[in-house]
């Protein structure tokens, strides 16, 4: 579904090499963990991947269309119907309630407003927020707020949902509940890609990609224990 | 679109990113008022300039209306005509012949001769105490230029004039002194026996004849002696407006063969005048206004960038989620002239009330054109919208990837 083929990305004038040729390709319903130390390019993969940035240099293919020679509004396009996202940051919109940051994820993408909140409530209620749709989310709890970020990202049936450190701020409970939440949207089909320096989080991947120095390597499914191992040895 | 991008997204199945009206207006007026406090931080300078704007205006205007009302409309109807030298021989310069002529002039309503006596001994009776009264007398055009209002009796006309009749209009403080109620009673001026034809208590021109008493001119003969030095001068009433043009006519169809000889004196057209004055002040107003606004205009472009500063990561979450640089550009543009437009609202509010209660204080009658408040608030918002062209435009460069990094 997602291939990228000897990408690479470096950073301006101190020509720090962040990604090099990143090779590796993404199947749908894939549950895909990238951890490595910090600094190490993770990031920077997700935001090649999600079309937050753009290569240097190599191919990256969405369901075998080519992306480099797209246009940014092209792009945009494609983040906001093909691609969720959830941040460490939360990054919900202060002063508005959850109801209404769920709908903002639907609001560029011709989905009119009525079906916007019939679809945000439902989301909402599925991420177990369903009591809590018109706190503003300035009064709402670090797990809370995430479970909101997360009812925004899929409200608008993305095909693949993008998360770097998406329990980065929370506590063992609510990063518990979260990981909980991301496993039941893979097992109902959508493919994720989490990225996280917590190799307990990497571990629940399908798929564990690892990053050391800009350098992208799978730890092969049948080693989970491995990619734990190294990913922790790095910390 | 190039073909091939085309074809790109009919595989990817995807559609061009769209926010509707309704949308991006509800996007806009969500953003303002859930942050009331820094809506009101952006706003402020729109709602000191427009304020400023409709009160030094209103104020302008206002001041303009008081100091025509206070000016003395009658007075600017009124030429007054002169010889230069008192002494002048040119006696003549004001007979029936050359009057005719002035008032033949466009825009005289009425002309006619004035001869002052000064002060002669008035008298009930010969033998009671005199006191000294002015004594003007008057041709019928000079008496209608002056126009007394009469309470008790009637005016004289041109046949007292021409038949020389001794009749006397007396002034309402003058006929109480000497206990006059009635026409037809006798006074004597000097030693000539006058009849009371009527009382007057007020004049459109001429204020000073409401010291005096008023003789038909044709009388005054009889009561000057050679020693004397009446007084000779020409009153014209004109149309308004028309007084100045009549004074530089004036002298002319009086005496054309020497005008120079005389002197004619013609009030400024209060009508002008007043167009000058609120010229004055609205230019002062305006110019002041201009700068409240553009400080306001200043103040909203400042809020507005460090709004958009403030809001980075919002910014880039719209990005990361679709929005596309025109939908962010409109959004905040949208902001920024809906507060210049509210701004603006409540600043004309302000400066209509400041104009009120000065009236108020004053005791002046407020005069506002609701034009200026119109305009004020379009103004507020094209302003806004000017102020938010810039850091709407910045915002659109914000990238994702760098806002959405923390
Ligand atoms: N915008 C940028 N400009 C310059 N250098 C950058 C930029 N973004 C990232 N880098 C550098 O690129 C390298 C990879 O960064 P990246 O953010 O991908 O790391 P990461 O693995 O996500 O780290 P972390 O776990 O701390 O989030 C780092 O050395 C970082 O300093
Ligand atoms: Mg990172």
């Amino acid at each position: 579904m997602l291939r990228l083929h000897k990408v690479n990305r470096t950073y301006g004038h101190e020509q720090v090499r962040a990604l090099i040729d990143a090779t590796l390709s993404i199947q749908q319903g894939d549950l895909v963990t990238i951890s490595g130390p910090s600094g190490s390019g993770k990031s920077t993969l997700l935001n090649i991947l999600g079309l937050l940035d753009r290569p240097d240099s190599g191919a990256y293919e969405i369901l075998g269309v080519e992306t480099g020679n797209l246009s940014p509004v092209t792009l945009g396009d494609i983040r906001s119907q093909l691609f969720g996202f959830v941040f460490q940051a939360f990054h919900l919109i202060a002063g508005r309630t959850a109801l209404e940051n769920v709908e903002l994820g639907m609001v560029y993408s011709r989905v009119d407003r009525r079906r916007r909140r019939k679809i945000a409530r439902e989301v909402l209620d599925s991420v177990g927020l369903g009591a809590r749709i018109d706190a503003d989310t300035r009064t709402l709890s670090g797990g809370e707020k995430q479970r909101v970020a997360i009812a925004r990202a899929i409200a608008g049936s993305p095909r693949v949902l993008f998360c770097d450190e998406p329990t980065g701020n929370l506590d063992s409970v609510n990063t518990q509940r979260i990981l909980e939440l991301i496993q039941d949207l893979h097992r109902s089909g959508l493919t994720v890609i989490v990225v996280t320096h917590d190799p307990d989080v990497a571990s629940l991947g399908s798929r564990i990609l690892t990053v050391a120095d800009g350098v992208v390597t799978e730890s092969t499914a049948a080693r989970p224990a491995h990619a734990v191992l190294a990913s922790g040895g790095q910390r | 679109m190039t073909a091939a991008e085309q074809h790109a997204r009919n595989i990817l199945g995807i559609q061009p990113a769209r926010m509707q009206v309704a949308d991006w207006l509800r996007e806009s007026a969500v953003s303002l008022t859930r942050h009331p406090g820094r809506s009101l931080l952006t706003t402020i300078g729109t709602i000191l300039g427009a304020a400023a704007f409709v009160a030094t205006l209103g104020i302008g205007t206002t001041i303009g209306e008081q100091v025509s009302n206070s000016f003395d409309v009658r007075r600017a109807t009124e030429v007054r005509v002169s010889a230069v030298d008192k002494n002048d021989g040119a006696a003549d310069w004001h007979g029936q012949p050359r009057l005719d002529r002035l008032r033949a002039l466009n825009g005289v309503k009425a002309a006619g001769a004035r001869v002052t006596l000064g002060e002669r001994p008035l008298r009930r009776t010969l033998s009671s105490e005199p006191s000294a009264v002015q004594v003007i007398g008057v041709d019928a055009g000079a008496l209608s230029v002056i126009s007394p209002h009469i309470t008790i009796g009637r005016t004289f006309d041109s046949f007292h004039e021409s038949r020389k009749t001794p009749v006397v209009l007396l002034p309402k403080s003058v006929a109480q002194n000497l206990g006059i109620t009635r026409p037809g009673t006798a006074v004597f001026i000097g030693d000539r026996g006058f009849s009371v034809l009527g009382i007057f208590d007020d004049v459109i021109r001429r204020p000073e004849t409401l010291l005096a008493v008023v003789v038909p001119a044709s009388t005054t003969s009889t009561l000057t002696t050679s020693s004397d030095n009446p007084e000779f001068d020409v009153l014209v009433a004109t149309q308004p407006g028309s007084a100045q043009l009549i004074g530089e006519q004036a002298a002319l169809a009086l005496l054309p063969e020497a005008f120079r000889r005389l002197k004619v004196v013609a009030p400024p057209d209060p009508r002008e005048f007043r167009r000058e004055v609120e010229g004055n002040v609205q230019r002062l107003s305006l110019s002041l206004s201009l700068v409240a606004l553009i400080v306001g205009a200043v103040s909203i472009a400042n809020a507005t960038t460090a709004s958009v500063a403030s809001r980075t990561a919002e910014i880039g979450l719209r990005r990361a989620i679709g929005a596309r640089s025109i939908h962010i550009f409109a959004q905040l543009t949208g902001e920024s002239t809906a507060l210049g437009l509210f701004g603006g609202v409540i600043g004309v509010a302000v400066g209509l009330t400041t104009v009120s209660i000065l009236s108020l204080v004053l005791r002046w009658s407020p005069v506002i054109d609701l034009r200026v408040a119109a305009i004020a608030a379009l103004a507020s918002a094209t302003f806004g919208m000017a102020a938010g062209l810039i850091p709407a435009a910045k915002a659109t460069r914000i990238q994702p990837v760098a806002a959405l990094q923390q």
